[in-house]
Formats: structure tokens, C-alpha cells, sequence
């Protein structure tokens, strides 16, 4: 019983372990040394406005850059605010939503919310930062005033692609762990999986003997010789009785 | 002591432990890679920090100064965009002094921050003071922005009196209530203010009037502004003798009244008074010669009946949660005038 424990909780480990190398290995590469972990988006063609919200800027602390391409010949605007003061200026616009990111495919995940046409934003003041530039723009939220909302509106053409990118170089050292302890987990439960034998001078108690040796017959005792019945003088002549040993 | 048996026990644990932490470590917890919810907005506070209302303040003032002193459609335009209310009133008069941008490379005449309207709602204000383009008066500036897609413009602009003081704002993180023509008296126990911001400028102003002035034990009229006017009339009048007689009128304009409540609980107020002055000439007289400054605002140098003056007074009150509602800031503009 105890074996069968043992070899389950082997078989466990080592699944564990290889599963944790190979998650460990994997981010490590994709991360590399500085950590930086980029996700992309294209949106549909005519895309003119893009919010990206608290719930996926202000999750991790580490400052994350948001770039923005639009179509040839194309101008994009970026700007920060409060949650509720860019929500406020948005209203009802049409907006491509980005909701949350895929680790496995290195993709931003979006909804489309809104129905009404958007109205330039450019001129409000409730913008904590905002930039203009012709075909691409970025903007770094650092973390020190969050919660905050980021815009992107085309104020000409549409916008072709955006990215994220958090950079934080935990991550990397994290995956590079997560590595060796796979392999540590993998090696143990291999080890528990193999079964042990005895070696000499180890103390063998508890050990089953390898083999019983039968006990020697006993010998059976040599005849002891009966004494002779010794007769009184008898003249060899006259006696007819045989002598028996 | 069997000592096999102990050390079996121990092998046994390790493994159960080993796995333990592997299947907790395994699960790749938001913890262990730095996610954590997104902090939630407070709704409390200004929501703007001073270093952006500073620059929202000197953008806005340059722009209204380069505004008003423009003549047709398209300086129309431009004081349309960068002024609202009673400063939008004035400008369009003509009459207002135009106060010259600020000098970038200078810091002499940056606005200075009082105040910022609190919540996340609209409209919202600032209270700014900057000296005027002479460096004589302290002027004290009230921008608005009416919605969230509205930028700030200038709203009220007015002096304040010589050795005037304002109680301080408080924190300009933690915003100062905006007070509007709707603010009434029915506030909560213990932050009420002595008279509503409407009827304080009512009252005022009815205070000022010439010859039969109302006087209110809410409202005191000893401030250089109310003090000068009556000085004035009176030796108007005594000059004028029985020849003409002048009265004085002072109606409160409260539609673009605009304030913030002060951290003492006062209310600092910024309103409009349009004051008619009314010279009869009188039955002994054939007709009154008009100074230099009425002939030009009626354009005639002669009166037989009498002459009519509008001026438009922007004036700043204090009202207090205790005690008599008192002028701070106020200046008269001759805006127009008739003569007959």
C-alpha cells in the first residue's frame, strides 16, 4: 500500500514538474531578459475610437505604453483621463472596447460598444495628457494617478493597429524559477516513480531474506553394536548353537 | 530504539510536502505574477490637480485678453470661445479694459490657483488670481467649463478692493463646493450661509441706491466701492444743487451668478449690478452741460431733460455663515448712456 502512495504521489510530482518546466521555458523565452510582455490588436476596418480602461491598465504595477497606428495618410490622437471624465466625454460614441489581453496568443481581446458617431475629444479639459501626431502615437501610463482611462481617437483615416506592453522584469526572473523547480519537481517524482534495491552494509531491517536455506538433515546415528552374549567356558566340540553378531 | 523506523517516516512526509507546494505553485496565482484589481476613482476631491488648472487658468486668461480687445465678427467669435457669462456680457460692450497676456518668459503675472469646484460632475470651476497687465490691481478670475466636452472659459474677472481680503479656500485637492444662482439656504445644519448668493446681491445692491438707499443688517455698505459711490452721488448732487437731480439705481443681474464655498464656510460670489444713473433736469434749470465723458457715451454735449447713464458693475460679495454680507472686489463700466 504504502509503495502505491508512493508511486502516485511520484507520478504527481513528475507532472508537475514537467508541466512547470515547460510553462517556466516557455515564458521565459517570450519574455525575454527584460520581461516585456506585448499585446497586439487589428481592429476592423473604419476603427476610429479605442478606450482602454482601469481594468486593464492599472492591474500590474509597472508603467505600460500604448502605441497606435492608423492607415496611410492618418492621424491619431491619444489621451488620458479619469475613469468617469473620459467615459463622460466618450457619452455614447461607437467605441472599440479592449477588455482584456491573451497570454497564449499575445492578443488584446476587444468588444465594440456605443452606436453614436464620436465628436472630437481634443478639446476638453479634462484631459490629463493628450498628444496628436500623424500615423502613430504612444502614450506610457505610469501607475502614479491611476485609475485612468486612455482614448484613442483617428482624427483622419482609421486606426490599423494598437499595442500594449507591460515591461517588467519579475516576470522573467518568475518563469526562470518556475523552471527550476519544474525540473526539481520532475527529478523527484522520477526518483520516487524508480523502485530501490538494498546495498551491502546498508542495514537490512525490515528486508525479506533472499534465501532461505534448508536446514541439513540429521545424521542418523552410527548402530551401536550389541554386546555379545559371552557364554560360559563351553567346549568348542560339543556346542551346536550359532554365535550371532 | 529502532531508528530505521523514524527515518522511514521522515522519506514518507517529504514527497506529500514537496507535492503540496508544487500543486500550490503550480497555479499561476494573479499574487505571484503582480495582478491586482484596478483601484477604484473617488468621487470626492477636485478633479483636477493645480499644476493643471494653472494651466488651464493661463491658457484661458491669455486667450480672453487677446479676445476682447478685437473688433468685429471674428473677435466676436474669439470672445465667444474663450468667454462665457458676465465676463462674455462685458466684453461685448466694448467698454471692458483689456488685460494684456502674460508675459511666458515671466512669472510675475502667472495666475495664482485659489480654488477648484469639487466632485466629478459639471459644471466645473477654478478660482484664480493674477495682477492686471499694470501690476496695480489683483484681479481674482472665475473660469467654467460647462460640460465634458466644453473647455474652460473666463466667466468673471473682476478687481479686488484695495486692502480687500479673501479667506483662504482650503485644499485645493479636496475642491471647494461651487455655488450657482440655484444655491439656496437649504443646506445642512451648521454650513448654512447668513443669506442665499441671490438674495445677498439683491440686497446689496439695493443697498447702493441713490438717494433712498434700503438698508439691510445682513448687508454692510462700508466697503471703498459702496463708500466712494455714495460720496460721489452726494457731491453730484450738492454740485448739481436744484438745478437737476440725480438718482441711482442698482439691479442685481444674478442669471451668470457664480461662487465657491470657502473653508470658513463663507461663500465668495461673483455677480453683475447694473446701475442706472438718472440726471432731471430740474424745472429752474434751461439745460445741463455734460462733461467730456457723458458727451461721448450720449453724444451730446447738452441735456434739456435729462440724462440717462447704464453702467455695468461686476462686483465680488463675501456672504458669511455669520455676521454681514461685505463687498471685496467690484469696478463700474459706463457702458451707455442718453441724453435729452
Amino acid at each position: 500500500m504504502l509503495i502505491v502512495v508512493k508511486r502516485v504521489i511520484g507520478a504527481l510530482m513528475a507532472l508537475a514538474g514537467v508541466a512547470l518546466t515547460a510553462l517556466g521555458a516557455w515564458f521565459a523565452t517570450q519574455l525575454g531578459g527584460e520581461g516585456v510582455a506585448r499585446f497586439q490588436v487589428t481592429p476592423s476596418s473604419g476603427t476610429s475610437l479605442i478606450v482602454l480602461r482601469p481594468d486593464l491598465l492599472n492591474r500590474v504595477p509597472s508603467p505600460v505604453q500604448i502605441s497606435a497606428t492608423t492607415t496611410a495618410g492618418g492621424t491619431v490622437w491619444i489621451g488620458r483621463a479619469g475613469p468617469s471624465d473620459a467615459s463622460a466625454a466618450l457619452g455614447s460614441a461607437k467605441v472599440l472596447d479592449v477588455t482584456g489581453v491573451a497570454v497564449r496568443e499575445w492578443t488584446l481581446l476587444t468588444s465594440t460598444t456605443g452606436t453614436s458617431a464620436a465628436k472630437p475629444l481634443g478639446g476638453a479639459d479634462l484631459w490629463r495628457e493628450q498628444t496628436t501626431a500623424q500615423s502613430s502615437a504612444d502614450i506610457t501610463i505610469t501607475q502614479d494617478h491611476a485609475p485612468e482611462t486612455v482614448v484613442i481617437q483617428a482624427t483622419k483615416g482609421s486606426i490599423s493597429s494598437l499595442t500594449a506592453v507591460w515591461t517588467r522584469k519579475t516576470w522573467f526572473v518568475e518563469s526562470v524559477v518556475a523552471l527550476i523547480v519544474g525540473v526539481f519537481l520532475a527529478v523527484a517524482g522520477g526518483l520516487l516513480l524508480i523502485p530501490r534495491r538494498e546495498h551491502a552494509g546498508t542495514p537490512a531491517a525490515e528486508a525479506e531474506p533472499a534465501l532461505v536455506a534448508e536446514p541439513a538433515p540429521v545424521a542418523k546415528p552410527a548402530p551401536v553394536a550389541e554386546p555379545v552374549a559371552v557364554a560360559d567356558t563351553v567346549d568348542p566340540a560339543e556346542s551346536t548353537s550359532e554365535v550371532t553378531p | 530504539m529502532n531508528t530505521t523506523g523514524r527515518g522511514g517516516l521522515v522519506r514518507r512526509l517529504i514527497p506529500v510536502i514537496l507535492t503540496v507546494l508544487a500543486l500550490g505553485g503550480c497555479g499561476v496565482s494573479d499574487a505571484l505574477v503582480g495582478v491586482h484589481p484596478a483601484p477604484v476613482e473617488s468621487p470626492q476631491g477636485a478633479p483636477l490637480d493645480a499644476d493643471a488648472a494653472a494651466a488651464i487658468a493661463t491658457r484661458v486668461l491669455d486667450e480672453a485678453a487677446a479676445a476682447i480687445a478685437g473688433k468685429g465678427k471674428t473677435a466676436a467669435a474669439a470672445r465667444a470661445a474663450a468667454m462665457g457669462g458676465d465676463a462674455l456680457v462685458l466684453a461685448g460692450t466694448g467698454k471692458a479694459s483689456a488685460d494684456a497676456p502674460a508675459d511666458p518668459l515671466s512669472t510675475a503675472r502667472e495666475p495664482q490657483v485659489l480654488a477648484i469646484s469639487a466632485g466629478r460632475e459639471w459644471p466645473r470651476a477654478i478660482l484664480a488670481a493674477r495682477l492686471d497687465s499694470d501690476g496695480a490691481r489683483q484681479m481674482l478670475h472665475v473660469l467654467v467649463s460647462a460640460s465634458a466636452v466644453e473647455p474652460f472659459k473666463l466667466v468673471a474677472s473682476t478687481p479686488m478692493l484695495p486692502g480687500a481680503q479673501l479667506p483662504a479656500a482650503g485644499d485645493l485637492a479636496a475642491g471647494a463646493p461651487l455655488v450657482s444662482a440655484a444655491t439656496t439656504l437649504k443646506v445642512p445644519a451648521g454650513s448654512g450661509l447668513t443669506l442665499a448668493p441671490v438674495q445677498a446681491a439683491q440686497a446689496y445692491a439695493a443697498a447702493l441706491a441713490v438717494p433712498a438707499p434700503k438698508a439691510n443688517p445682513a448687508v454692510s455698505v462700508k466697503d471703498s466701492f459702496a463708500t466712494t459711490l455714495a460720496t460721489t452721488a452726494a457731491a453730484q448732487n450738492k454740485a448739481l444743487a436744484k438745478l437737476a437731480t440725480l438718482t441711482q439705481t442698482h439691479v442685481a443681474a444674478t442669471k451668470n451668478l457664480v461662487g465657491f464655498r470657502l473653508a470658513d464656510g463663507s461663500a465668495v460670489v461673483f455677480t453683475l449690478l447694473t446701475r442706472t444713473d438718472t440726471i432731471k433736469v430740474g424745472a429752474g434749470a434751461k439745460e445741463i452741460v455734460l462733461p467730456a465723458e457723458y458727451k461721448a457715451i450720449t453724444g451730446k454735449a447738452k441735456a434739456t431733460k435729462a440724462v440717462t447713464l447704464t453702467s455695468l458693475e461686476p462686483v465680488i460679495l463675501l456672504v458669511p455663515s455669520a455676521g454681514a454680507v461685505t463687498a471685496i472686489g467690484a469696478e463700474e463700466i459706463l457702458v451707455s448712456g442718453k441724453a435729452s
